[in-house]
């Protein structure tokens, strides 16, 4: 075992003739923040759907704590450790925000009491008095703070994030980004895919950078920020310029 | 003292329909000394109806997976208390049992269907019941005690007010297993499982193994109340207990009320029992018309039900998200 929490080792997705994700190996190491960026279509999405189960590899392996956990359920997966947020709104609708994270620690395999750990996720998200309102009547900021709330609340040792911080304005996604800083300083480890990249260098201690499905660059953010293959596929030569 | 009552009761939401179900039933229970034996009857019927939709609610309304074969279940149940009260001369107490367990066990086969969603789990269900109606009508075994019989006359065990009784506990018994199981956290999966099972597998809820703990559920109750119906009817065979119509009644009356809900199964058993009295009675001719045309009619312009026209709606809410709604994915 490398001591690394999560390791994919040349994980692969076809779609019939379509490669989606091509031998992309990584690794997280605990209590690490790592960012994933790529421009659409790169396969971020689907990355993520891979490591929590909701897709089927057609090659390579996951790990999670030295086991394979490519294969398994998304249940037990993240009844395994890895808890994630969704790039459309997931919450269940016609649920209040506190319905909904209890959801999550219910069935967290920790045990305990659900209830205590949904109050304390919902303050650590700062919705602590927003918990009786319904997923209707939640702005699209606390939408998503619940969101994290919930991936919180299912007891993980690394949650995956995409794109937390679409539609959020800046001060909002300076809030989310503290909550998200907050939930690292727990001890969780943090993967993120991220449009943003303010939020992304705000937040990254590392960098993945994916392209046409394949990993293209990976290394501390300043550095792989200004490497020209990653600013001629993605950040643009005006990002390069600006910073 | 009642404002602080009601809050009281408000907080504690499974006590507060409990305690409804405990005064509705002693209520009922003191009907058949004001009743003549005809809305004595009556009501078995529509206990053994909202008891079947409250069932069929479970799976159907709550976990979003509607079963069009549901009315297997009380055929089995109602074959199983056949079997075991004449072929085997036990009580009705080891054919209530018998019908229940027959019924959960058989629910279990479907397991590997709870995999589909939608129009093929619907269909799959259909398929087996007519499955079973077959093999019921085929084995010697099932098909009655003579050579030549094709269904089974049970003892009479009790007057109609032992059944007006019967049916009235087991209700009750249905709708309380039915409030508790929405109510803990089997009922919070499901709900969740309904509106997004993939969301639902991602926060680790292990949604086969919910759903079939509802279909077991939804499966044994029309095991017990085609036990109990059995020797009730005096007279049962394939044609009667497997009935079709059984399974729509079930669906019907769900959505009529209103699905999902545990007071909509109630309402709609109620309301179309009473309808289709009033229409018997009144309109032979077009009793079917006005029947049809009123479901029709609730479902097309109340989906909720006739439960929704009383539903508090929500207050206002600030600045409803503006985002997408995630489209509902299957699982590998």
């Amino acid at each position: 075992m490398s001591g690394a929490l999560l390791e994919l080792e040349k994980v692969s997705k076809r779609f019939g003739g379509i490669e989606a994700v091509g031998d992309v190996s990584f690794s997280v190491a605990p209590g690490e923040i790592v960012g994933l960026i790529g421009p659409n279509g790169a396969g971020k999405t689907t990355l993520f759907n891979l490591i929590s189960g909701l897709q089927k590899l057609s090659s390579g392996e996951v790990r999670f704590r030295g086991e394979r956990i490519s294969g398994r359920r998304p249940d037990q997966i993240c009844r395994a450790g890895i808890g994630r947020t969704f790039q459309t709104t997931s919450l269940i609708a016609g649920m209040s925000a506190y319905d909904n994270v209890l959801l999550a620690a219910r069935f967290r395999p920790k045990g305990g009491d659900a209830h205590a750990e949904t109050r304390r996720a919902l303050e650590l998200c700062e919705l602590g008095d927003r918990g009786a309102a319904l997923t209707e009547q939640l702005t699209v900021s606390e939408q998503k703070r619940v969101e994290i709330a919930r991936a919180v609340a299912t007891g993980p040792q690394l949650i995956m994030t995409d794109e937390v911080v679409a539609g959020l304005n800046g001060t909002e996604t300076d809030e989310v980004l503290a909550i998200l800083r907050r939930v690292a300083a727990e001890g969780i480890s943090l993967v993120f895919v991220e449009h943003d990249m303010r939020a992304v260098m705000a937040l990254s201690q590392r960098l993945i950078v994916l392209a046409r499905g394949r990993l293209l660059a990976e290394g501390p953010p300043a550095e792989v920020a200004r490497r020209p293959d990653v600013i001629s596929v993605y950040l643009g030569h005006r990002y390069a310029a600006r910073h | 003292m009642s404002d602080r009552l009601a809050l009281w009761l408000r907080r504690r939401p499974v006590l507060s329909r409990l305690l409804l179900i405990l005064a509705f039933a002693l209520l009922l229970a003191l009907l058949p000394a004001l009743v003549n034996s005809y809305w004595e009857r009556l009501l078995v019927f529509v206990f053994v109806n909202i008891a079947l939709a409250s069932a069929w609610n479970l799976i159907g309304g709550v976990a979003g997976y509607p079963s069009f074969g549901h009315g297997v279940f009380f055929g089995l149940g109602a074959y199983t208390a056949a079997i075991v009260m004449v072929r085997w001369e036990m009580g009705l107490l080891a054919a209530l049992l018998a019908g229940g367990l027959m019924a959960g066990l058989f629910a279990l086969l479907f397991i590997p269907i709870l995999r589909q969603r939608g129009f093929y789990f619907a269909l799959s269900t259909l398929a087996a019941m007519l499955a079973v109606q077959t093999g019921l009508r085929e084995w010697r075994f099932t098909r009655g005690m003579a050579e030549w019989d094709l269904g089974w006359t049970l003892p009479d065990v009790g007057s109609l007010h032992f059944y007006y009784y019967l049916m009235l506990g087991l209700l009750g018994g249905t709708l309380v297993a039915i409030v508790l199981t929405i109510h803990s956290k089997i009922g919070h999966a499901l709900h969740a499982i309904h509106k997004d099972e993939v969301v639902a597998a991602s926060v680790g809820i292990p949604c086969t193994r919910y759903k079939a703990i509802a279909f077991v559920i939804s499966a044994a109750i029309p095991g017990v109340i085609g036990a109990a119906y059995a020797p009730f009817l005096t007279y049962i065979s394939v044609d009667n207990v497997f009935d079709l119509a059984i399974t729509l009644n079930m669906i019907l009356i769900a959505i009529f009320g209103g699905i999902g809900t545990v007071v909509g199964p109630i309402v709609g058993g109620i309301a179309l029992t009473v309808i289709d009295q009033i229409a018997w009675a009144n309109f032979l001719d077009y009793h079917r018309l006005i029947f049809g045309l009123l479901i029709v009619l609730v479902i097309t312009f109340r989906p909720g039900g006739v439960v929704s026209w009383f539903r508090r709606r929500p207050s206002k809410a600030p600045a409803p998200a503006a985002l997408p709604a995630r489209k509902q994915e299957a699982l590998p």
